[in-house]
């Protein structure tokens, strides 16, 4: 048997070996890095742009502009960025190609020696150029050391917005039911040179609506929160007219439009905006725009106006309180003139308002006697004609219930009612004989009745009290002075004699309040 | 002769009787025929009751007197001025009565009245009366500064 011999290779041959693996490792392991070739200072000078292929390049003077050229075959999602330069502020540009280049979008949100970043830039099939040049945030300055990395990279597009959407007319149209995702990206549109909102980056999606039948359609639109970013949420008709908005959250918090009636088919759009030029480059928002079916006991918006109110059917409806600013207008047709029990319920902790308007607008009374998480509550209150009940909380408060419900119950009694205001003299409810009805009406009530006679006669009062509450009754002189007073305890039963000098006022005052239950006045002759 | 006088002498003692209550008290003997009495109506007692002293708007105060009558609430006179007459009026048996009354006054920056402390009430405050049948008694209470009270006792006359 013969033994083979193992030749060990020379040192050299190991050496030469080693060297061809590292080069041919790092050649397939490392991304190839393109390089700038000045100069390409204008479009026709542009350098080729690979997508997934980093760009290096320099700002090497204080006039310096760097071109490059992209070709795009296929419609896509890109996400262009430029890396950081020592001491240098600088920004990015996206150009359509063609003979006449139009300016897209341009990056230019941080300070010196920062990155740049274009996302969600939508690409149709075409040239187009992107220009890394000196921004206008810092000083001009050259730095021919360190070099930037320009890196565009593409996608096929899923349910997400395009790029330029940054406004109406440039709206991404978005079906409805449907969610989408996007970017709080730039922090500033450079292009936005309105003066109420310059630089304002916005996102705009537009959407149609079409009814099937005469009720309106009920929108809900909703964003979740960015990290970051405070954002604003505003729902708009096709003339740019805002139906209704949201900005209850702070940072990272999210914003939605709740029960948004759409009366009118058409173009509706929906624009978000981050405050105080917040952004977030890495963690997208989502967008949900979905349609619930008209529900006549629920309030619709926007119903911020008598000519807008929501009438309330079948003597109830629930709503929802968005905002310290939203104002729920409601109206209420009374079947027949009569005493009516208002009442106003808050679902959380929430402290709710309303006010009473009649149909020409006036102010009839308010309610704002319970705090929160209490009911508002107007016992007996008179309605002879329709009436608006606007329903708002001024402390709104984030993370806290906004919905409620609201009730005008008729009351039906075989007695006569107490007829509110009737909280002084001159509004003083006549007393007849026989059974009267009041209520405490809200926190405070003063109820005034009048007992008149043609000569100066006693008369027998028969007060039975307020179940669960306190009240104390008093007869005065004919000038509304006090003679006589007395407590009555929950429903318990007192009586008064007193001469009445012509006339004389029975003055109810609450002393523990119960909006529940009435007391009763019987009035009489005295034996 | 001598019969009549006796009689006349009897007649007049009794008629110029005893008389009851304080030197404050005055108590006239009708001089009139009896039809010229009021028959009474509606009540036949009436108490007035008003302060005769009073000349300036700041010390004449809203008032009325609550009237007790044999130590029983029977109600108050109507509010009035201290200066102006303020009436009460009921129907009584004939008997026997006292009546006693107590003041009070409207405090205004309280809205309510509110009854004087004892020492400010009139003195006295209360007077003894007969009530005859068919007779309607008025009984009038004057006070002046010093809140000494004078009554007199009257029967209403047509």
């Amino acid at each position: 048997m013969s033994q083979r011999m193992i030749k060990i290779p020379s040192a050299p041959a190991i050496l030469a070996l080693l060297i061809f693996q590292s080069l041919f490792v790092n050649c397939v392991c490392s991304v190839k890095k393109d390089s700038e070739v000045e100069p390409n200072n204008v479009f026709s000078a542009a350098n080729p742009l690979n997508v997934g292929n980093p760009m290096v390049g320099f700002i090497d003077s204080r006039e310096d502009r760097d071109f490059y050229i992209l070709s795009v075959e296929e419609p896509c999602i890109s996400d262009i960025s430029v890396s950081g330069i020592k001491g240098v502020n600088h920004s990015l540009s996206l150009w359509r190609g063609g003979v006449s280049p139009a300016l897209l979008k341009t990056a230019d949100d941080n300070r010196k020696s920062s990155p740049e970043r274009l996302k969600n830039l939508y690409l149709e099939s075409g040239e187009y150029y992107i220009a890394v040049q000196h921004g206008d945030r810092d000083q001009k300055n050259e730095n021919r050391e360190t070099p930037y990395t320009l890196t565009c990279e593409t996608r096929v597009p899923v349910a997400e917005e395009f790029e330029p959407n940054d406004s109406l007319l440039a709206a991404n149209r978005i079906q409805l039911n449907t969610e989408t995702s996007g970017f709080f990206s730039p922090a500033y549109n450079r292009l936005n040179l309105e003066k109420e909102n310059l630089y304002r980056e916005e996102d705009w999606f537009g959407f149609s609506v079409a009814r099937e039948t005469d009720d309106p359609v009920i929108l809900t639109v909703d964003v979740s929160g960015v990290p970051g970013v405070n954002s604003e949420l505003y729902l708009l008709n096709s003339g740019g007219e805002v139906i209704a908005s949201s900005d209850n959250g702070s940072s990272g918090m999210p914003e939605a439009i709740n029960n948004a009636g759409i009366a009118q088919d058409g173009d509706y759009f929906i624009m978000l905006t981050g405050k105080g030029y917040g952004s977030n480059n890495d963690e997208p928002y989502v967008l949900r725009l979905a349609t619930g079916a008209y529900d006549r006991s629920n309030e619709f918006e926007v119903n911020d106006s008598f000519d807008r109110a929501n009438v309330i059917h079948e003597n109830s409806i629930r709503g929802r309180i968005d905002s310290p600013n939203d104002r729920d207008c409601l109206l209420y047709t009374p079947v027949q003139g009569g005493y009516h029990r208002i009442e106003v319920m808050p679902a959380g902790l929430v402290d709710l308002r309303a006010v009473v308007h009649d149909s020409t607008g006036n102010m009839l009374t308010e309610l704002n006697y319970a705090g929160a998480g209490e009911p508002e509550i107007f016992a007996d209150y008179y309605i002879g004609a329709p009436i608006y009940l606007t329903v708002f909380s001024p402390e709104a408060l984030q993370g806290v219930d906004m919905a409620y419900s609201c009730a005008i119950t008729p009351l039906s009694s075989s007695s006569a009612f107490e007829k509110e205001n009737n909280n002084s003299k001159e509004n003083a409810t006549p007393l007849p004989q026989g059974e009267m009805l009041g209520y405490i009406s809200y926190k405070g009530d003063r109820d005034f009745y009048i007992m008149e006679s043609p000569r100066k006669m006693m008369k027998e009062l028969v007060i039975t009290g307020v179940k669960g509450g306190e009240i104390k009754v008093s007869v005065t002189d004919p000038l509304g002075y006090t003679l006589k007073s007395v407590l009555v305890r929950g429903d318990s039963r007192e009586t008064i004699r007193e001469m009445i000098e012509g006339r004389g006022f029975i003055v109810v005052d609450p002393v523990k309040e119960n909006y529940d239950h009435p007391y009763r006045l019987q009035a009489g002759g005295a034996k | 002769m001598k019969r009549f006088m006796i009689f006349l002498l009897l007649f007049q003692a009794v008629v110029f009787g005893c008389t009851t209550g304080k030197d404050t008290v005055k108590e006239e003997t009708p001089q009139v025929p009896p039809d010229e009495f009021l028959l009474p109506e509606k009540y036949n007692v009436r108490f007035i009751g008003y302060d005769d002293w009073i000349d300036l708007p700041e010390n004449d105060r809203r008032c009325y007197y609550r009237v007790f009558i044999d130590k029983a609430d029977e109600g108050r006179t109507t509010t009035g001025l201290e200066s102006q007459e303020k009436y009460f009026e009921t129907n009584l048996e004939p008997n026997r009565h006292l009546i006693m009354v107590e003041k009070w006054v409207l405090d205004e920056s309280e809205g309510k009245y509110y009854k004087l402390n004892n020492i400010d009430q009139p003195r006295p405050n209360f007077v003894y009366f007969d009530l005859p049948g068919d007779r309607v008694v008025i009984i009038t209470m004057v006070t002046g500064k010093d809140l000494e009270a004078t009554f007199s006792i009257d029967l209403a006359r047509k």
